[in-house]
């Protein structure tokens, strides 16, 4: 979601149905609003981890090369 | 003097000593469990006849000369997230496939058994560890022992109840953001949340892989230290599991604070507009009473601990949702409502999203690894903030999408891995629970649990029981 910018009524809108349809997810009318209300937070949390401290940071995923459990 | 004991230490102590047989322990404590299900609601399921089985066994071996340990005959509960071979596991959801839980008990599991501990039953718990309990979905709802009308904390909510309403003496909790430490807190008891890797998660349904441990909760810090003790250890079955040394988790404990440095992260954990005077003057009571018993408090920073929470949230929906994708695809409606509408959010994270969360992790763990310092030069030995932001929030005009907006301080020790343990710190005008935080440096129980520990030997926060546990009590005499 993070490279759809602008958090209008009209982009949430369009967003949350646009996901919800990618992903083949089924919600009630009242779970669709919910998702459209809360649209603005989810998208500060996305926002809020693209710091300039991280920008050329690894991430913290580890898959070591071996045949060992 | 209580009617029965209210530690494992006490309980272990009686065992040894003939003042009470493991039968009669485990009778009692299935008395009162079974008299508080239309209260407290704590449990799924009750174990009596197995349980008594097992209660009887350790009787035998004492009868024998054959000692396990301090859980030898002692009874505790299993959150209902966590597989047992001899009752199934069902997440508290209509969805897990009851096929999941037929299978062998669950490595930790087999670990408690094996030391001689009593498993009494299946706790409650929110719907696969996330959320807030659905009516609709038919499963009881645990209650606050302090208070009826309020949540015991969640997600290991039927632990918080049960140990915090004196049923069992311990139980297994679960953990990816704070679902033991908050209902240790919510309930005035402790609870554990050790290093990442340390206790293996095998055979427990995931929430976020990266982040859920599964931990004790007990009465003391020593109780959580002892069944840490044998819960701990590499786990090849468990990719997270971390090959380390046990260290010997009680060996720090002196009782005595002296010469012990904390570290103090004022900010955001003491300034969060979320924070509850009570809570806040709480910890501040505890830390100004540490400080007289020796300890020096330094201040500390860890400048992104609010993003933390951000990163941690991302990770644990993202992972979810990936397990639980195809069941939100295709039978929705079984789900809790609160449960379906917290995973419904991974749809929204994209894989950038997930991986800036993981590129967030380092530069917090080097932030608080800065915090702690050089523990040979001037660094301290744990930092201490308050558990939750409140006292345990009423049932009535709960607000999922408010909680999420809420400040937390349990979150960032599951995103950087590191030990937590939630201990009684006091109680609010209004006569409920307060706990906080000690938190150590990575796989540093000994100094998490010496702390606490020492802290509990100069208060006694944890062994207030609530009215409802005393009545309890009474009407359960050992036979």
């Amino acid at each position: 979601m993070s490279d759809t910018p602008g958090s209008s009524k009209t982009d949430a809108t369009a967003h949350v149905d646009q996901v919800l349809a990618r992903a083949g997810l089924p919600v009630t009318p009242e779970e669709r609003e919910r998702l459209i209300r809360v649209y603005p937070m989810i998208d500060e949390w996305t926002s809020g981890l693209r710091l300039p401290e991280t920008r050329y940071a690894e991430p913290a995923i580890i898959y070591p090369a071996t045949f060992e459990r | 003097m209580p009617e029965l004991p209210l530690t494992i230490v006490e309980a272990a102590e009686w065992l040894r000593s003939g003042r009470i047989t493991s039968v009669e322990l485990t009778k009692a404590q299935l008395e009162k469990c079974h008299a508080a299900q239309d209260t407290l609601a704590a449990f799924i399921l009750l174990m009596d006849e197995t349980a008594l089985a097992a209660a009887a066994q350790a009787d035998a071996d004492f009868a024998a000369g054959i000692d396990k340990g301090p859980l030898q005959g002692i009874p505790i509960g299993v959150k209902d997230i966590i597989a047992t071979k001899d009752a199934p596991s069902t997440a508290n959801s209509r969805v897990l496939d009851p096929a999941w839980g037929d299978r062998d008990d669950a490595h930790v599991v087999k670990k408690l058994r094996a030391a001689g501990a009593v498993i009494i039953g299946k706790l409650g718990l929110h719907e696969y560890a996330l959320g807030w309990p659905d009516p609709d979905t038919g499963f009881r709802i645990p209650k606050n022992p302090w208070d009826l009308e309020r949540t015991p904390g969640g997600s290991s909510s039927g632990t918080g109840a049960a140990v915090g309403g004196g049923l069992i003496l311990a139980g297994l909790g679960t953990d990816t953001g704070g679902s033991i430490r908050g209902p240790a807190s919510y309930c005035g008891i402790s609870g554990i949340k050790q290093t990442f890797g340390l206790v293996s998660k095998e055979g427990c349904v995931p929430l976020g892989y990266s982040l859920d441990h599964i931990g004790p909760m007990a009465r003391t810090a020593r109780d959580c230290a002892i069944l840490l003790q044998i819960m701990a250890g590499y786990d090849p079955a468990d990719l997270c599991s971390v090959n380390v040394p046990v260290p010997d988790m009680t060996a720090l404990m002196t009782g005595s604070l002296e010469g012990v440095r904390i570290g103090v992260p004022r900010d955001y954990f003491f300034t969060a507009p979320n924070l509850d005077a009570d809570v806040k003057a709480s910890v501040e009571a505890a830390l100004t009473a540490m400080g007289a018993a020796g300890a020096t408090l330094v201040d500390v920073s860890i400048p992104h601990a609010d993003t933390a929470r951000h990163a941690q949230r991302i990770t644990m929906i993202g992972e979810a949702y990936a397990y639980h994708e195809p069941d939100l695809q295709t039978r929705p409606e079984l789900y809790g409502k609160y449960t379906r509408a917290s995973f419904q959010m991974g749809a929204f994270f994209s894989a950038a999203d997930y991986i800036n969360a993981q590129r967030v992790r380092p530069l917090i763990r080097d932030e608080c690894a800065a915090a702690f310092g050089d523990k040979d030069a001037g660094g301290v030995d744990v930092l201490i903030v308050p558990s939750m932001a409140s006292v345990a929030p009423t049932f009535a005009g709960y607000d999922p999408d408010a909680m999420m907006r809420s400040y937390g301080f349990t979150p960032i020790w599951n995103l950087t891995g590191l030990p937590a343990i939630s201990i009684p710190c006091g109680f609010s005008e209004g006569g409920l629970p307060i706990g906080m935080q000690v938190v150590g440096r990575p796989f540093d129980e000994p100094t998490v649990f010496k702390v606490a520990d020492a802290y509990q030997q100069i208060t006694d926060w944890h062994l207030i029981i609530p009215p409802i546990a005393q009545e309890l009590a009474k009407e359960a005499q050992p036979a």
